[in-house]
């Protein structure tokens, strides 16, 4: 049995860390009400920008543009998504594990690392780790910006053959998922059912988490699409656009979900220390009863020693 | 004056808020944009066209009147009297700063004159149009 003085000390220990763990949740509470306005408020942009992506690729013609038109996989890109800081649970782990879990069915990888948790764990297993600065705590669209325009030259001059983006999708505060998804070579069919056009019976609506579910369009009497400057110059100016607005989308969903997740765990760690100071507690308190009890055993026996 | 309406909407990623997610949000009569193959006017009923921005004014009419909003380069779709023009920064006579502006201007011409690399130089070019752009919105 532990001393009263070593008790006592792991109990204001284990004080103070609540006191941390409880503040941290208030802040993580107030900063998942910020993730989330930011969410909400690029929710049109990203659903205008899938709504003019796939627009420009419905075309047949399309279909034979290098962004779109899929050629043999040599080297494959995971976008990875996670936060630079820990103390959010299994948040930066799962979508670790997940994209390891996808990069093992395919052949060579290229991790592009947005946070460092994600670096971090990638680089201690020797993986291929592209240098990429790492991000603000709130997403910025400059950000993703640089990082799509690297990712679109690198596609286009073969180095990658296909690009994934692994981020956590936010469904409710104590529900989230990492996700796996392909952005290139786009596939026009996928896209049709993001923006949720000429669904078919019994097709779903692909739900990105990023915007709401838009009002079916469907295609009767819609015409061809003219290309000002031709469809291969509006596909190369609308692709960095498309890869920035779902980096960003991602990054402000994964932004989201760190907080919720680090709400979550600071939640239960503040729970847990309770639990644990009420232990400490009623320990301390057993023990200076044994001693009172001993004391006063003593002092009766040392009476009735003197009778 | 067009008997049909269409409707603009500019999405500007890095201006939106959860409040008000589109920079412009309105009916109108005709916009003529600066595409990078030239000026493009759109009236209701025009046929679905995919566009690229450069940097440069966006005029919008509504019956009589005439607004101006400098577009910092984008894309742009038309389709079903609807344009949606996504652009990195649409900005509005009001949010302009002539002053801030007008010196960041000064210190680019002056910069060019002393000579850069060439990367260096088209970048500059690039934000002298954009001043300027922004200058002949505000000054209009």
């Amino acid at each position: 049995m532990p001393s009263m003085k070593a008790i006592k000390r792991r109990r204001l220990t284990v004080k103070n860390i609540s006191q941390i763990t409880k503040a941290m949740n208030l802040v993580a509470t107030s900063k998942l009400q910020r993730a989330r306005a930011n969410k909400t408020a690029i929710g049109i942009p990203v659903q205008a920008t899938f709504d003019i992506v796939y627009n420009t690729v419905k075309d047949e013609a399309a279909k034979e543009q290098p962004f779109v038109k899929p050629r043999e996989v040599k080297t494959t890109a995971y976008v990875l998504i996670t936060s630079n800081r820990g103390l959010c649970g299994g948040y930066n782990s799962n979508a670790c594990k997940a994209l390891a879990a996808h990069a093992k069915e395919s052949g060579d990888s290229l991790i592009v690392p947005i946070g460092t948790k994600g670096r971090d764990y990638f680089k201690r297993r020797k993986a291929n780790v592209l240098d990429v600065p790492p991000p603000q705590e709130t997403p910025s669209f400059a950000e993703a910006k640089a990082v799509a325009d690297r990712l679109t030259a690198m596609y286009e001059a073969g180095e990658v053959d296909e690009v994934y983006l692994v981020y956590t999708q936010f469904f409710t505060v104590l529900s989230l998922e990492p996700i796996v998804r392909k952005v290139l070579p786009l596939d026009p069919d996928y896209l049709r059912k993001v923006v949720g056009a000429d669904l078919k019976d019994g097709e779903a609506w692909q739900d990105l988490g990023f915007f709401k579910k838009p009002e079916p369009k469907p295609s009767a009497g819609v015409q061809d699409i003219e290309f000002d400057s031709g469809l291969e110059n509006v596909l190369r100016s609308v692709i960095p656009w498309y890869l920035s607005m779902f980096l960003y989308a991602a990054m402000a969903s994964a932004a989201l979900c760190e907080q919720a997740a680090r709400m979550t765990s600071m939640d239960s760690a503040t729970k847990n220390a309770g639990e644990i100071i009420e232990k400490l507690t009623l320990m301390f308190n057993r023990q200076r009863q044994s001693i009172i009890t001993q004391e006063i055993t003593e002092i009766v026996s040392g009476a009735n020693a003197l009778q | 004056m067009a008997e049909n309406k269409l409707e603009l909407r500019v999405v500007a990623p890095t201006m939106a808020t959860d409040k008000s997610p589109y920079k412009i949000n309105a009916k109108i009569d005709m916009a003529i944009l600066r595409c990078t193959t030239g000026d493009m006017g759109i009236l209701a009923g025009h046929i679905p066209v995919s566009m690229v921005l450069d940097i440069g004014i966006l005029r919008i009419f509504d019956g009589d009147s005439e607004s101006r909003v400098a577009v910092l380069g984008g894309i742009a779709h038309v389709s079903e009297d609807i344009i949606t023009v996504l652009s990195d920064a649409a900005l509005v006579p009001e949010e302009i700063d002539v002053k801030a502006i007008g010196a960041e201007l000064g210190e680019l011409l002056q910069r060019v004159e002393q000579g850069a690399d060439e990367g260096e130089k088209q970048e500059m070019q690039r934000r002298i149009v954009s001043c300027r752009v922004l200058l002949e919105v505000k000054n209009a």
